[in-house]
């Protein structure tokens, strides 16, 4: 019965293409649309995340580098410096604010570091130099090119004119780019030339960052955060900030996908009534019959699967290479969940169809055709 | 020939009833219908359109359930049996022979007569020898892998009559066999379906509306508003001039000579009749009916 399953699920090409095709398009569509979703998350953490640093302290109430402002004393670096756990403390400073490029005026998290350190700067190869004077910028590749200026040219943050020096890469983001200046330009344009504002540690191998977090919270009146903890708490920010409605997407278009699939699996299980009530009538047990339509949707919904993951993945270039401001994350967590997904959806879809032949008028077979 | 007669009949039907719908809108498609079919024997039942052929075929055949009586298939009483039993009595005590064939389209010729044999657990190597075997036998032995879309009519009705005897059941359903047949394949199916009868021993029950189909019947039974009364000789007899099976009762016209009364089909067959009965009477009088 496998063989009939198999062989009949071949022969009509046209029919096992249409509906493998309308499963890999809601598929690919489902991927996508959460493949957004997560390259938006990414894009808007990737400062916390790329980073080298595994603790972030900020000033005490503070938990965010999203829309937050944190001020902290310069001196509490070198007093980070001498915890035990702690391989590296550097202050950075920072502003949430604008860029204006030509006419354009960019959101940005503007971070002021220092070229000397290895944290707290872009953390992937910068084009032109990251080693700044405190009159250049490093500026996000992406909004350079948007903009039309590259190295060499002038921008403006707060309102005071930078050469750009550098451009960085993997520092856009749909919310808010990261731009880069030395520390103590930020702080003086944030007129506050004697703080910092968040102070990142590098932990030493070997020390959980989060006993390191707690020492750090006991000596000094403010908040540490281990990378996860901080980059989580961005993201539900973010969220709060209106990824919500990317998120109300994401979750529609699972329900149509899904609807779609399970449709699809349904009319092609209806497609074949005929021949599963010539099976019935012929004496196929109820088993027998449940096997053969099982098999007919677990493989359509498996190649569909298929083809819609190569799909997700091809269109995933594709659109980087027209958008390269859009970033498209497919991670495994997704992929899995699709695929559990449409497993319960073909079980599903199997299941009320055979139900419909249990009671299939025993007539049909005797219709003329 | 193996034509012994067992006591135990392979189909009975006792005082059937089967009413579709309730209430007003209530339909008695076949009331109190008692039948009784041997090993070997071929019945044909005839009626006209909606008189309930293919509703007693189907509860016949463990398809659909009467509303009342029993039916006894090669002695095991099925209207007591569940889905699962009866599915397994279709499996392997009947077979079925649809007016439209359905073969499955994508099974080739031997991979449909194996079908049930793969629902009965027969080792593949083994129905694959006996379906080659019965396709042969059926003339169909350089059509083995052709698909159904392949084949002719006639070629399709003899693979599903390769079909319905696989599991090697007792009794034969076959609703309109020939309906969808040209004169010649349709009496070359049902010489088939005789011949199985009679070597095989099988119980062999034909719905049709074909007159000539009676040629082959050893019984034919009519039905009509559901109810089924035997046919005796004098409803049927055969038109001498063109030969058609007439039914008494819808015969055109009909001619005495020689005190013997002819039917006929035609009024044209009648006036030729009526010129030179002689002409048409050289084999002698023709019998008439069975
Ligand atoms: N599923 C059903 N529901 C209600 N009424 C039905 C159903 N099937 C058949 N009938 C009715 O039962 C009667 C007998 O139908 P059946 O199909 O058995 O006739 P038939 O003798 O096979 O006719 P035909 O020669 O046209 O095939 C008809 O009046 C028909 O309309
Ligand atoms: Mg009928």
């Amino acid at each position: 019965m496998i063989r009939f399953a198999w062989k009949s699920l071949w022969l009509e090409k046209t029919r096992l293409a249409l509906s493998t095709g309308g499963i890999a398009l809601a598929i690919l569509v489902i991927l996508l649309i959460e493949g957004v979703f997560a390259g938006v998350e990414e894009q808007a953490t990737a400062y916390i995340d790329k980073g080298k640093a595994d603790l972030f302290v900020m000033q005490e109430g503070v938990a965010n580098l999203h829309m937050a402002s944190s001020f902290l004393p310069p001196a509490i670096e070198n007093g980070i410096n001498d915890i035990e756990g702690v391989k590296k403390a550097v202050g950075i400073t920072y502003s949430n604010t604008t860029a204006e490029i030509g006419g354009n005026r960019i959101f940005s998290y503007v971070i002021g570091f220092d070229p000397q350190e290895t944290i707290g700067g872009p953390w992937k190869k910068v084009k032109g130099t990251q080693d700044i004077s405190p009159d250049e910028v490093v500026l996000d590749k992406i909004i350079a090119a948007q903009n039309g200026v590259g190295l060499g040219d002038e921008i403006k943050v707060m309102g005071r004119s930078f050469k750009i020096a550098g451009l960085s890469q993997d520092t856009f983001s749909i919310v808010s780019s990261i731009t880069f200046l030395r520390k103590a330009t930020v702080a003086e344009l944030n007129q506050r030339p004697n703080s910092i504002n968040y102070v990142l540690v590098e932990t030493e191998a070997g020390s959980d960052p989060r006993s390191v977090a707690r020492r750090i919270e006991k000596r000094f009146k403010v908040n540490a955060m281990t990378q996860e903890e901080f980059s989580q708490s961005d993201r539900l920010m973010i969220r709060k900030m209106g990824i919500d409605i990317i998120l109300a997407m994401s979750f529609i278009s699972l329900v149509i996908g899904l609807a779609v699939i399970g449709m699809t699996l349904y009319t092609a299980t209806l497609d074949r009534f005929r021949d599963y009530g010539v099976l019935k009538a012929v004496g196929a047990s109820r088993f027998q019959l449940y096997t053969t339509v099982a098999v007919q949707s677990l493989v359509t919904a498996l190649l569909g699967f298929v083809a819609g993951l190569l799909l997700a993945y091809l269109s995933k270039f594709a659109v980087t290479a027209i958008f390269p401001e859009l970033l498209i994350v497919l991670p495994i967590r997704a992929v899995i969940e699709a695929f559990v997904a449409i497993l319960i959806i073909s079980v599903l879809a199997t299941i009320i169809p055979v139900r419909l032949i249990e009671a299939v008028d025993p007539m049909v077979v005797f219709e003329g055709a | 020939m193996q034509n012994e007669k067992t006591a135990v009949p392979v189909l009975e039907l006792k005082e059937v009833t089967k009413t579709y719908g309730t209430g007003r809108a209530a339909v008695k498609a076949v009331e109190g219908v008692s039948l009784s079919i041997a090993a070997g024997e071929v019945v044909v039942i005839m009626g006209p359109s909606g008189s309930g052929k293919t509703t007693m075929l189907s509860i016949s055949g463990a398809l659909l359930s009467p509303t009342s009586g029993s039916i006894w298939v090669a002695g095991q009483e099925i209207n007591r049996l569940g889905t699962r039993e009866l599915s397994k009595t279709r499996l392997r005590h009947i077979g079925f022979v649809f007016q439209s064939f359905n073969l499955l389209p994508s099974l080739t010729a031997i991979e449909n007569v194996m079908v049930p044999m793969t629902l009965a657990r027969v080792p593949k190597r083994e129905a694959r020898k006996r379906a080659e075997n019965l396709l042969s036998e059926l003339g169909l032995g350089e059509r083995l892998t052709h698909y159904p879309s392949e084949l002719s009519g006639g070629e399709k009705q003899r693979v599903a009559v390769g079909r319905s005897v696989a599991n090697k059941p007792q009794l034969i359903l076959a609703d309109e066999p020939t309906g969808n047949l040209d004169s010649r394949s349709g009496h070359f199916v049902a010489e088939l379906l005789r011949n199985i009868a009679k070597e095989q021993g099988k119980g062999i029950v034909i719905v049709s509306h074909d007159m000539r189909i009676v040629d082959i019947a050893d019984r034919v039974l009519w039905l009509e508003d559901g109810k089924l009364r035997e046919e005796t000789g004098d409803s049927f007899a055969t038109d001498p001039v063109c030969k058609m099976r007439v039914q008494i009762a819808d015969a055109a016209g009909f001619h005495d000579y020689k005190n013997e009364r002819y039917y006929f089909d035609s009024l044209k067959c009648l006036k030729q009749f009526s010129e030179e009965p002689e002409k048409y009477l050289k084999g002698g009088p023709v019998e008439s009916g069975m």
